[in-house]
């Protein structure tokens, strides 16, 4: 997106795309909260980003991503690996993915913690696998769609500076 | 212990600059796992100009506060993490080290706040943590140190008691409640720090570990009281010498001196009503409005304390007399800490919107805080036994939990008032469990009524042998004055209770009362026509006794006493004060024939005598129940009845 169709050059390059790019920013917005993916709290994330922390929300994802990944590695061995697994553990780990979910306001994954942790507490193996499944998959599309936003966000950062495409 | 922002009594602020301007600087450690979250939490910290430390790992935290303690003020930590159990830490900072600690969790189902609650923790937040609930964590650091404050000045109690009652009597000849009992409260404490005053001494005198029996004031008892007193004179019984008179083993001093000082504050309160006019208006006085009708009982002018004793005209339900004043006050400020908490309470609920101030008990001693509760019930049972003080009412001073008294809030007052209808209770002596019971009800903000309600109501039901017909006098009258809201739900969050939470308990009732509209006067008149149930304050109705367990933890026990219960008691409470006003109209009519509130005509018909005197009108309550019980009454009437007509 963002590609000016004749010219192939990223808009950004342009100067022009800022307006387009905080416009499909929005709707990028718009659509994961209408889907549910992400709720007020993300909003919230950004409110907190200032010029202390102009960087905020794209850390504190980054961040997500980063633990999210291990967790979610982890609850994989833990539910495959041995004959019985510790359900202890995996609450524990579904407990801090709801956890980080819920503060970056990734609503569709708290709520899949929420399916997950009920049927851990029923010792449920299948039904923890198929819960993972879940998480997963939601999980990867709030990823996607995180990258993709920050993307546009990059590049509106960068279109609105450049007025002038620049030799190099 | 005055906020001076300067977090004076321990709170962080160390270094000169940040003194001033705390919360500001308030130094944070947080403790989580969950790296997304303390980066989200650190920022918003931050934002309230905290200075933030944070860390994912239990021990590390342990060691950073074990290094140096003094360099936190608070500590933020999830309960649930993997290498370290949560709740482990949170007792250890606690009680170790002294901090306040707030739980986090993703989770906040009751049963981990209560068991946050039980480790010691001063909040529980649910994550997403939002800003607002940060904005306001600054408060369990200075109600740590208030309490710790409170607890570590050593008792006096001659001094303090009779400081304390000049404390009170001042305040009640001054009109203008709130800032004054604020500000004497403070500057009582002040002095308190210095004189070694009795706030919090109670406490001190019995170490949570020590917790003793709690002395029920049988009339046998109080009699003993009496005769001493009356034998050294009013003005010279000291509480040491009235215990010697007495010579009653297995009461202590403290026992005495706060039961000497609510009798001195009934006298003072029964001398003042006995001046007062005769307008038998007590429905007008049930006019109170869901803060305890302070405004009401100000107003009307009849009351000569000052309205932080509003439960006396409020009480009114049934135009009984007031002695309650001085049992309500002096009800839950048995220890020396509780006139000037009391009636602290009793101001910051009517200033500031209810929100009574905390007292929070550490978790080991096992009181809970509630605010607002027990005094009534101490009058109540004060009054059904015609001075049956329950010993534990007058004794909260000399328990562990001596705050507690000082967080009944406002709705003491009304508490009182309706406790007064109680006839003296032939047999049971009411124990005054019930304030015990109160420490175990969370704290919550809002008034009395509900809480009271719930409370006597369960009182009731406990103590009194509600199935004789001598019972219909027990029923306190709950015309409520509307309003506990249902914050209970929203109070768990401040819940400082660290024993017996009956929080449930006093759900049930707040929910009920909430309900209740704050004309009492319509309440009553629809109760002569309603048939709800007398719905106890919690599940157990009936004859549910609430006792406080040696470490405080509320115990209900006793079943619930059918017969009291007209019809299917409405457990949830949706109808309590119509429940009780009903129950208690069943009960008098069962009794008397009668018909409507109005006409209750108890025998006797204490209610339509123009009594002149208080003594007049204690006398015919004890001579009717006299008559009916086998309650023996001796001649000394311990209380100045005040005019019926004077007590509304």
């Amino acid at each position: 997106m963002g590609f000016v169709r004749k010219t192939a050059l990223p808009l950004w390059l342009l100067g022009w795309g800022a307006e387009f790019l905080l416009a499909d920013m929005s709707h990028l917005l718009a659509l994961l909260f209408h889907q549910g993916v992400l709720d007020e709290q993300f909003l919230h994330l950004r409110q907190l980003q200032d010029e202390t922390s102009p960087n905020f929300v794209y850390e504190v994802t980054s961040i997500y991503f980063r633990e999210s990944e291990n967790l979610l590695m982890n609850l994989k061995l833990l539910l495959t690996e041995k004959e019985h697994s510790d359900y202890t553990k995996i609450k524990v780990h579904v407990n801090q993915i709801m956890g980080s979910s819920s503060s970056i306001g990734a609503n569709r994954i708290r709520n899949a913690c929420v399916a997950f942790r009920a049927v851990s507490d029923q010792h449920n193996r299948v039904g923890c696998l198929r819960a993972l499944e879940l998480l997963e998959k939601e999980y990867n599309y709030l990823k996607n769609k995180l990258h993709e936003f920050f993307q546009i966000e990059q590049q509106r950062s960068l279109a609105a500076r450049a007025r002038y495409p620049l030799p190099n | 212990m005055t906020v001076e922002g300067n977090g004076r009594g321990g709170v962080g602020m160390r270094d000169e600059g940040g003194r001033d301007k705390f919360p500001t600087g308030m130094r944070v450690l947080a403790v989580d796992d969950d790296s997304t979250f303390l980066k989200v939490l650190e920022k918003m910290l931050r934002d309230c100009k905290y200075h933030v430390t944070t860390t994912n790992d239990g021990a590390t935290a342990l060691r950073l506060l074990r290094e140096n303690r003094k360099s936190f003020d608070l500590v933020m930590s999830d309960v649930q993490m993997p290498e370290i159990d949560g709740f482990k830490l949170l007792e250890t900072v606690v009680f170790e080290m002294d901090l306040p600690v707030i739980m986090l969790s993703s989770y906040g189902d009751t049963k981990l706040v209560m068991r946050g609650v039980y480790h010691g923790a001063s909040d529980y937040l649910v994550k997403p943590v939002r800003m607002e609930e940060l904005k306001n964590i600054w408060q369990h650091v200075i109600r740590k140190n208030f309490n710790s404050k409170l607890k570590n000045d050593c008792p006096n109690l001659d001094k303090v008691n009779d400081r304390e009652v000049g404390v009170v009597g001042n305040m009640a000849a001054s009109g203008d409640l709130p800032g004054k009992l604020t500000k004497r409260r403070k500057e009582q404490n002040e002095d308190d720090e210095d004189e070694d005053s009795e706030d919090g001494g109670q406490e001190n005198e019995e170490p949570s570990s020590q917790k003793k029996p709690r002395v029920v004031w049988s009339v046998e008892l109080h009699q003993k009281f009496i005769n001493a007193v009356n034998q050294l004179g009013l003005e010279k019984a000291v509480p040491k010498k009235i215990l010697d008179i007495m010579n009653v083993e297995g009461i202590t001093r403290e026992n005495v001196a706060s039961h000497l000082q609510k009798y001195r504050m009934y006298l003072k309160k029964a001398r003042g009503f006995a001046s007062e006019s005769k307008d038998p208006s007590y429905i007008r006085l049930a006019s109170l409005d869901k803060y305890g009708e302070f405004q009401t009982l100000t107003g009307s002018g009849r009351l000569s304390s000052n309205s932080s004793l509003p439960s006396y005209s409020a009480i009114g339900m049934l135009g009984t007399f007031n002695p309650p004043s001085y049992l309500g006050l002096q009800g839950n400020a048995s220890s020396g800490v509780s006139s000037p908490n009391y009636l602290q309470t009793l101001n910051s609920s009517f200033t500031k919107a209810g929100k009574l101030q905390e007292v929070s008990l550490p978790a080991n001693q096992g009181s809970s805080i509630f605010q607002g509760v027990p005094t009534t019930l101490n009058f109540n049972n004060i009054i059904n036994s015609s001075i049956k003080v329950t010993g534990n009412n007058l004794d909260m001073g000399s328990s562990p939990n001596g705050l507690q008294n000082s967080v009944y809030s406002g709705m003491s007052s009304h508490v009182f008032t309706q406790g007064s209808q109680l006839q003296p209770q032939n047999a049971s002596s009411v124990e005054v469990t019930a304030s015990a019971s109160w420490q175990g009800v969370t704290r919550y903000s809002n008034f009395p009524s509900a809480t009271l309600n719930q409370h006597t109501s369960t009182n009731l039901r406990g103590n009194f042998n509600l199935t004789s017909p001598d019972t219909c006098d027990n029923l306190i009258d709950f015309s409520s004055t509307g309003a506990i809201s249902g914050t209970l739900e929203d109070s768990r969050r401040d819940i400082e209770c660290d024993g017996g939470l009956i929080d449930n308990v006093v759900r049930h009732v707040n929910y009920g009362l909430s309900q209740h509209g704050k004309d009492r006067h319509r309440n009553y008149k629809q109760i002569s026509s309603s048939t709800s149930a007398l719905v106890p304050a919690n599940g157990a109705s009936g004859s549910v006794s609430q006792r406080m367990t040696q470490n405080g933890t509320a115990v209900y026990s006793g079943v619930p006493d059918v017969s009291v219960i007209p019809e299917q008691s409405n457990l949830s409470g949706v109808h309590h004060h119509s429940s009780v006003e009903v129950s208690y109209i069943d009960h008098m009519t069962k009794c008397n024939d009668l018909s409507s509130l109005e006409h209750m005509k108890p025998q006797g018909s204490i209610y339509n005598a123009n009594y002149e005197s208080f003594d007049e009108l204690m006398n015919a309550v004890i001579k009717r129940d006299h008559n009916r019980e086998t309650m023996l009454m001796d001649g000394d009437m311990l209380f100045d009845a005040s005019q019926l007509g004077s007590c509304i």
